[in-house]
């Protein structure tokens, strides 16, 4: 991000990219979904994998949106390379609970995607808390 | 704008509750994510209070099943033990899919149709009086 990168470079990464900013909400879930899921139909996941990846992400911003200071806004980045989507999700929160590794939502993530991970920043006193899954495409044979 | 138990969001859930002989039948339509499912999961404890010999909650019309919903159906389960028989609706990739993903298939019966639901937990045809 802080790259030295020409503005070239960085305008011809944002072509696969979609950026959401949104209040972190529970409301806002279903524009959410509907966003991952029109990314994956447009990268022609196939149905399986559309689901998934939906349903990831309404996993990661659910447990993002309750963990969140109220009032505050919730960032999705979607990145789409040839064979893979990514979705990376913060939000900022007063305390460094990290989503339990333990929990059934955790399971449910590991499950649908391909990859896991999380982040944890302080600034200024509060938290940012990062998710970032990402979905391959399964080989359509 | 007409006031509905929907009106809380974008997110629609709607279920309504079908009796059939002495079973109760839950059908959900919409999705059911962490703003909706409480109403699920309203009418599913209510629907258990009259320790129904059957339940059967029908997912055909859901378009999407968070986490949140998959619990739910996992504690409905837990709760309808041995005096309830319980069963699932599901079929395709919204809901279907992550039950079977995470397993929850081996412990609750899930039925493609409501037809094989009814025939799989041996409902009470309504026409014949009990046994």
């Amino acid at each position: 991000m802080g790259d030295p990168e020409s503005t070239l470079t960085e305008e011809a990464e944002l072509v696969d990219q979609v950026e959401l900013r949104l209040g972190a909400q529970l409301e806002h879930l279903s524009v959410v979904r509907a966003v991952a899921a029109h990314i994956a139909m447009g990268a022609d996941f196939d149905i399986d994998a559309i689901a998934d990846l939906k349903l990831a992400v309404d996993e990661v911003c659910t447990d993002l949106i309750v963990r969140a200071v109220p009032g505050s806004a919730m960032d999705c980045v979607f990145r789409l390379s040839p064979d893979r989507i990514e979705a990376c999700v913060r939000v900022t929160s007063h305390n460094d609970d990290l989503p339990k590794r333990d929990s059934f939502g955790w399971t449910v993530l590991t499950t649908l995607t391909d990859s896991v991970s999380t982040r944890l920043e302080s600034v200024d006193g509060h938290y940012v808390i990062q998710v970032d899954i990402a979905k391959n495409r399964t080989a359509t044979t | 704008m007409a006031v509905t138990p929907d009106d809380q969001g974008p997110t629609t859930l709607e279920v309504a509750v079908e009796p059939l002989g002495q079973a109760a039948i839950l059908s959900a339509t919409g999705e059911v994510d962490m703003v909706t499912v409480g109403r699920l999961e309203v009418a599913a404890h209510r629907a258990l209070e009259d320790s129904p010999p059957a339940m059967v909650v029908d997912l055909s019309e859901v378009t999407f099943l968070s986490s949140a919903g998959l619990k739910l159906l996992v504690r409905l389960h837990e709760r309808a033990g041995t005096t309830t028989r319980f069963g699932v609706v599901a079929a395709g990739p919204a809901t279907l899919r992550p039950l079977q993903l995470m397993g929850l298939d081996q412990d609750i019966a899930v039925y493609p149709t409501r037809a094989d639901a009814v025939t799989g937990l041996d409902l009470a045809d309504p026409a014949t009086p009990d046994r």
